[in-house]
């Protein structure tokens, strides 16, 4: 997609994003949303612009050419949120090394001695650092 | 100042204090060294690990990982032409061809030998220039915050001289995020949508390590071979500390030059070490006898380079210790690091807390020396570092960033929010919008409105009361300067462009 149709698209969002943040600023009193009603004025006038900075190529941007493998960050996207949801649940102990060693794997790292040790010892190294040295707890989860 | 400064010398040579120095330093060089980190990435993910240390060694940690990493960038740059981080981008133009020419170790000597040079004389323009400095500040009331918040916020304008526009988006993001929370001033709950985890606002700390880590962490991943690292070239000749010494004896007045050019250019809000070391550059080529050499594999263009990044170190920390504005990115996270101590950056910092800040001033000094010690012999060591594949690499950012936000207040809603910033820094980097501004705005926008609603209670509600008194006028006067220099420099590069575009035509015809 090129750069001038991202950038009209993300015009509009920003100008409707603008409109709804002036209007639920407006309903504080007391002078607590003067300064968020300018941000959002700020926001309607700069989406304004970059669109017409956008259809008249003002900024003379360079397009790259970009090979992103969209699966591939969909399927990492995923697979995070799937470890920051279980983290609390299951427990830092079992989700951490899971996570590491599976999505090593799925990237295609393939030294199994390694794609088994590094999770492990990472992770009780992280805990170390964070419960023994700085008393910071972590979710255990299912092993609390 | 001599008697603080001596008190900080004990926490900073204590056991613990030599030990985290030691310990930041070579952990910032690993991280400058691995080309996808930066120093800005490393300090964010490592700020949660300080919280639970006393303020004095926790900011002793983060300075010592700035100073490490600064100058971790050239070790990749000069042995496999790769920069670790954007300021070491000039020392790659003779490192690399001086690796070829089989002078790998002298390049390497010679960077650390500048970098050690430039990063003392910006840790000793700290200690000196600071305090007098802050006793000026402690004299700044609402007016005169409210005038420096917006000098720093107009340094945004020169950040994004490519696209303003989208750098004002990327300011507005940034300030819209820093009026979540309660008003300071009446207690209005604003943008929470019922949400009590946001009552007390957006902590500074997760969005910076979501737009700092996890978008660097995406694009590093989303294409390409993960599971290479770098290789790199042996070294063939090892340099005698004598042979080291005459060359740095030929070429000291540029050790000295670009250190305090790299200071002076690190106060200056906005201006970072990839500007400074190209500037250093520049200035070596132009002072130098030899200025047909640079390019080819010359010492002199390392140093160059190097003694002006490193020089932002110390220079950047200036208008930071002194008026809580960031000198840059590293800074700017550093004020986290500083939040999350429950201390506030600026006058007041060194009227109320001199031995922490004396001893983090310290620290940043002594770490310089402690670096040359590792830089000179242990360059090879970090280097290794590069041949980590990003497909474990990437892993071990995420966990980092995900288990760091966690620690700062046993909070998963903190970490749902680090990976929404993570996931808006991402589609900001894809659409060219620049993030440096949000952070900056994050900052320095609560500081300006509630500076501003002060003075304005203060003064009755007349906004004469901005405009009065000396210090205020000098302070406009420099936002109306940053305004036309960044004025000046688009217009100059539209006209360059346009240039550029009619030669293009001509030699088409």
């Amino acid at each position: 997609m090129k750069m001038a149709l991202k950038d009209k698209i993300t015009s509009i969002v920003i100008l409707i994003l603008s409109i709804l943040g002036y209007n639920t600023a407006s309903h504080y009193g007391r002078g607590a949303g003067s300064f968020s009603k300018g941000i959002f004025i700020g926001g309607i006038v700069l989406s304004i612009a970059l669109f017409i900075s956008a259809q008249f190529d003002l900024y003379k941007e360079q397009e790259t050419e970009e090979n992103i493998n969209l699966k591939r960050i969909s399927i990492i996207i995923f697979i995070t949120i799937i470890y920051f949801i279980s983290i609390d649940y299951i427990g830092y102990f079992i989700v951490t090394p899971l996570f590491l060693f599976g999505l090593s794997l799925f990237l295609g790292y393939k030294n199994k001695v390694i794609l088994f040790i590094y999770p492990l010892a990472f992770s009780t190294f992280l805990y170390l650092v964070f419960r023994l040295f700085l008393n910071v707890p972590l979710p255990m989860g299912i092993l609390s | 100042m001599w008697g603080s400064l001596l008190e900080a010398f004990s926490v900073i040579f204590s056991f613990y204090g030599f030990f985290l120095m030691v310990f930041g330093v070579a952990g910032g060089i690993t991280i400058g060294a691995m080309p996808g980190l930066s120093a800005t990435m490393g300090v964010a993910l490592l700020i949660p690990i300080t919280f639970a240390m006393e303020p004095s060694y926790g900011l002793i940690l983060l300075g010592s990982i700035y100073i490490g990493a600064i100058y971790g960038g050239s070790i990749s740059a000069i042995l496999i032409r790769v920069p670790g981080t954007p300021a070491s981008v000039a020392t790659t133009l003779d490192g690399y061809p001086m690796t070829i020419n089989g002078e790998a170790d002298k390049a390497l000597k010679i960077s650390i030998t500048s970098s050690v040079t430039g990063g003392v004389i910006s840790a000793l323009a700290l200690l000196f220039i600071s305090p007098p400095l802050a006793k000026i500040a402690l004299k700044f009331g609402p007016s005169e915050y409210f005038w420096v918040a917006l000098f720093g916020l107009s340094i945004i304008v020169t950040l994004s001289a490519d696209n303003p526009i989208k750098g004002f988006i990327s300011a507005g993001i940034g300030l819209f995020v820093g009026t979540v929370g309660m008003d300071p001033l009446v207690g209005t709950a604003r943008f929470t949508f019922g949400n009590m985890n946001l009552l007390s606002g957006v902590q500074v700390i997760i969005l910076l390590i979501g737009l700092y880590s996890i978008p660097q962490v995406l694009e590093t991943l989303e294409s390409g071979n993960l599971n290479k690292g770098l290789s790199i070239m042996k070294r063939d000749k090892i340099i005698s500390p004598k042979e080291i010494f005459t060359e740095i004896k030929s070429i000291w007045p540029t050790y000295i030059r670009s250190g305090i050019l790299g200071t002076l250019i690190g106060i200056i809000p906005g201006a970072g070490a990839n500007i400074a070391s190209y500037v250093g550059y520049n200035e070596g080529k132009r002072w130098s006898k030899h200025s047909e050499k640079y390019g080819t594999g010359f010492s002199e263009g390392i140093a160059a380079s190097e003694a002006a990044n490193n020089g932002v170190t110390g220079g950047s920390l200036i208008p930071l210790l002194t008026l809580g504005v960031p000198g840059n990115g590293v800074t700017a996270v550093l004020i986290g690091g500083l939040l999350i101590q429950g201390l506030n950056p600026g006058p007041r910092l060194f009227a109320q807390n001199a031995n922490i800040v004396y001893a983090f001033m310290g620290a940043i000094l002594v770490g310089n020396f402690i670096m040359l010690f590792l830089g000179y012999y242990g360059a090879d060591l970090f280097v290794n570092a590069v041949k980590i594949p990003t497909s474990i690499l990437g892993p071990i950012i995420i966990v980092l960033s995900i288990v760091g936000s966690y620690a700062i207040q046993n909070s998963l809603f903190d970490v749902g929010l680090m990976l929404s910033f993570g996931l808006l820094g991402y589609l900001m980097r894809k659409l060219n919008i620049d993030s440096a501004p949000a952070v900056l705005a994050l900052i320095l926008g609560p500081m300006a409105e509630s500076n501003v609603r002060r003075a304005l209670l203060m003064g009755g509600g007349n906004p004469m009361v901005l405009f009065k008194g000396f210090i205020n006028w000098v302070l406009i006067v420099m936002i109306a300067v940053s305004f036309f220099f960044a004025f000046y420099t688009f217009i100059r590069e539209r006209k360059n462009i346009g240039e550029e575009d009619l030669d293009d035509l001509k030699e088409a015809n």
